[in-house]
């Protein structure tokens, strides 16, 4: 044979060798659950919400879901798990908005999980989003469909051998178990709390939403409530569902104070325990009127986001059903933060302490 | 498509070259050129399907000129036309999709109207086959071009190693070579060697451009954070990464195009070998100087007309090299520095040559360094405060974040898991590799096809390749900017 035959062949054979073994170590390993649910006696890094969600979802055994955003991602399944009964899984995504987490839901359903819980947050960005949008970010779409063909993006991918494939064989040579859904995401004790952390954080012209003149576009909110949250209660009334509006701080308060945006604020919310009361297997829970804690800044790392006791306290006051909103208060309810907050002093948050 | 993704690389690239040299050994040749041509297409249109009804209509329109300028009974006045017509519908083409919506921009500026902008989308390679058919009907306007039949056109149009990123190819150069039959049966020299050119230049773009990609696109987000320190390197980068991945991408296509036993011509020959601004141009893209050169240089006298008229005569052919490049006042300066480096460096003419060889190679990549600013930055405003952190030096000192920034997966994971202790004193030492290895492929070392010829096809050489192509595999993982698609 030729020499330069023989050294392209050459070349042909070791490189499809070569890449052949490497994608069968990954499809094998499978760190993302793409495939199969994780190996006994291999342990996995569980870190990185996009990769990892859709596979879990998928493969796991569980019969709860917790879901949302940031905001969710303190949670720990234990404590869920030993207040209602239930064996769970969080599914979070930093920055999300509900169609992702509609979609990580349904594929639950979708591969015959039955769900006796489901624990959503209601972040207000969400709900006044984009009924269909997802977050500005490279998702890895190739795990998120049915197409094989586009897995070869999973599995002739460097970065998902050396970060995710490596660290399964180092974890389990090494003894450090699968990242349970405690730790899964948890970010609360990466961060310092209080008051000048969180003032630290906070530009006081900070802009939450942009509303236009006009208000919040009950259209958009409406399609999204129906699309997003209502029709899936509907169709599982099996699932109980348990809604909930972050507490966001005083500081948050602050800026819809600042903004004028008080009344839209109560707005959403109205709206939205409207859409979800009618329906039996669905709860809404909103923490706003627990004003010692909204005003106690050491709960918080920003003027948003609060640390995992905060997420332990609302497990809690879910089981007992503890500021759960319902046909008879929620009118009440409105009335009363819409009277605290309008009228809280703001300006004595950002006063020097003697 | 691109040359650097996977449905390219494992499904695209097979199938074009089982599929044509299995048709052409069955005497099949007609069937091969057009099967060609509708793969041409697919690649084409892959990202947008729009994209194949634009270069569909314009090799249609193309063709008729061509067609009717072929004709012996047409009277010049009317073969003029003709021409004239069809530079307008090219150039014109070209404007809409690509310069539109800045023309727009500036008349609102100039004139404190309010004309909408429109949402255009840029096709792939607008700019190259525009050049290309350009070229083609202007050859044939000077009765240069025999006769060829719609398929041949199309083929030569469309022919995906060179339709989206050059070289702009003549039609003396694909053509004749297509209906050669003895390059109709697979050479195995030409298909290794086209191979292995491909490899070098998939590596460039992926192991080497990308990662100073990285840091590029870091210093040009930040600018108002870098160090003086760090706007050096990462002038130097974007001068490194600009051309692994040009150079990069011509290489696979012309790689791509040899394994077919086509010959594509250079279109880089050691550019920052050059010692002189001129010498650069005959070594950077060079099938545009060559384009530039044929097509406007020259009908507007070349060098014919007296040194003024020559001077002049520069500078508007990089004036239109710069508008062609990009449709932002920060290309077009740029072209016009380069002109005017052009002109003095020919005025100067016996004086620079009398320049010591190292001190003229120093000033020549340092003015490719600083005129890439131009051409890398969002806009002028932007590459004026970038110069400005060059000239005017406030500080020497590189934070961790570039090193963080620069640094490549395969050290985090070797760092992370066998010496932890000293990463960041590694991505000091990995950062300092890159410069010292792009430095020297680039400046000192062979280039590809200098390589590639003195290839000696040993058993380590094919592990080497082999290695070079399956790490390039396995990094498409990631998106990577592919820097001429704009183009």
């Amino acid at each position: 044979m030729n020499t330069s035959k023989r050294y392209c062949m050459c070349i042909v054979i070791i490189s499809s060798v070569v890449l052949l073994i490497f994608g069968m170590i990954n499809i094998f390993i499978d760190p993302c659950f793409h495939y199969h649910k994780p190996i006994n006696g291999l342990n996995y890094p569980i870190r990185m919400e996009r990769y990892q969600n859709d596979g879990i979802v998928r493969h796991f055994e569980y019969d709860a879901i917790i879901t949302g955003t940031s905001m969710c991602e303190n949670f720990k399944t234990s404590e869920l798990d030993e207040l209602f009964g239930v064996s769970s899984v969080k599914v979070a995504a930093a920055g999300s908005f509900l169609r992702e987490g509609t979609e990580l839901i349904n594929q639950s359903y979708n591969t015959n999980h039955s769900l006796k819980l489901v624990i959503r947050s209601l972040d207000q960005y969400a709900l006044v989003g984009d009924p269909d949008t997802w977050a500005e970010y490279d998702y890895p779409y190739y795990l998120y469909d049915a197409n094989l063909v586009n897995d070869i993006n999973y599995i002739l991918n460097k970065d998902v051998f050396l970060d995710y494939t490596c660290e399964v064989l180092k974890n389990t040579i090494k003894g450090v178990n699968t990242t349970n859904f405690d730790e899964y995401a948890n970010w609360s004790d990466q961060f310092t709390y209080g008051r000048d952390a969180v003032l630290d954080s906070y530009t006081q012209n900070e802009e939450m939403v942009s509303y236009s003149d006009a208000g919040i576009d009950e259209e958009l909110l409406s399609r999204n409530l129906e699309e997003n949250i209502i029709s899936m209660v509907r169709e599982h009334p099996e699932t109980e569902f348990y809604f909930f509006f972050p507490p966001y701080s005083i500081v948050a308060w602050d800026s819809y104070k600042r903004e004028n945006n008080i009344e839209e604020a109560l707005q959403i919310q109205k709206y939205t325990i409207e859409a979800i009361l009618p329906y039996e297997n669905a709860h809404i829970f909103s923490f706003y009127q627990n004003y010692e804690m909204i005003c106690n800044l050491d709960n918080y790392k920003d003027y948003e986001h609060y640390s995992e006791d905060i997420n332990s306290l609302i497990l809690q006051w879910m089981y007992a059903g503890e500021y759960e909103l319902t046909e008879d208060n929620y009118q009440t309810y409105l009335d009363e933060i819409e009277v605290f907050y309008e009228n809280y002093d703001y300006g004595s948050i950002f006063m020097r302490q003697e | 498509m691109l040359f650097n993704s996977y449905i390219f690389i494992l499904l695209f690239l097979p199938l074009v070259l089982i599929g044509y040299f299995l048709l052409n050994h069955y005497g099949k040749y007609r069937v091969a050129m057009l099967y060609l041509l509708l793969m041409s297409l697919w690649f084409y249109s892959y990202f947008n399907i729009k994209y194949l009804i634009l270069i569909l209509g314009s090799i249609g329109i193309n063709y008729c000129g061509y067609y009717a300028l072929l004709k012996n009974n047409i009277n010049n006045s009317i073969r003029k036309i003709i021409l004239i017509g069809m530079i307008i519908f090219n150039l014109g083409l070209l404007f809409y999709y690509k310069y539109f919506n800045f023309f727009i921009e500036n008349v609102n500026t100039l004139f404190q109207t309010e004309y909408a902008l429109r949402d255009i989308l840029l096709p792939m390679g607008i700019s190259f086959f525009t050049f290309q058919q350009l070229s083609f009907i202007i050859d044939s306007y000077r009765k240069k071009v025999p006769q060829y039949g719609l398929l041949n056109y199309a083929v030569y149009v469309s022919y995906f190693p060179q339709l989206v990123a050059g070289p702009i190819v003549r039609y003396d150069e694909v053509l004749p070579q297509l209906n050669d039959y003895n390059k109709k049966k697979i050479d195995w020299d030409n298909l290794s060697d086209g191979f292995v050119i491909f490899i070098l230049g998939l590596a460039k773009k992926l192991l080497i451009a990308d990662v100073f990609g990285k840091a590029v696109d870091w210093g040009y987000g930040n600018l108002s954070i870098i160090s003086s320190g760090e706007a050096y390197l990462i002038m130097l980068a974007y001068t490194m990464q600009i051309y692994f991945d040009f150079s990069g991408y011509c290489d696979m296509a012309i790689g791509i195009a040899k394994m077919m036993n086509i010959e594509l011509p250079m279109n880089f020959n050691s550019p920052y070998k050059a010692k002189s601004i001129p010498e650069f141009w005959n070594r950077w893209h060079m099938t545009l100087t060559r384009f530039l050169t044929e097509y406007v240089y020259i009908p507007l006298g070349g060098n014919r007309k007296g040194k003024v008229r020559t001077y002049v005569n520069i500078m508007l052919v990089f004036l239109v090299s710069g508008i062609w490049h990009g449709a932002n006042w920060t290309f077009v300066l740029w072209g016009l520095v380069h002109g005017m480096g052009m002109v003095i460096t020919k005025a100067l003419d016996d004086t620079y040559r009398k320049i010591s060889s190292t001190l003229q190679w120093i000033i020549t990549f340092a003015f490719a360094n600083l005129t890439w600013v131009l051409f890398r930055a969002e806009s002028i405003q932007d590459a004026g405060s970038f110069l400005k952190k060059i000239f005017v030096i406030d500080s020497m000192r590189i934070s961790a974040d570039f090193f963080e920034v620069f640094s490549i997966k395969e050290y985090e994971f070797l760092a992370g898991n066998f010496f932890s202790s000293a990463i960041d004193g590694g991505r000091i030492v990995v950062c300092l590799l890159f410069f010292v290895v792009a430095f020297y492929l680039a400046c000192v070392g062979r280039n590809t096809l200098e390589r590639v010829s003195n290839n000696k096809k040993s058993v380590l050489s094919a592990g080497i390749f082999s290695f070079l192509l399956i790490w390039s595999i396995l990094s498409l993982g990631t998106i990577s900017p592919f820097l001429y698609f704009n183009f």
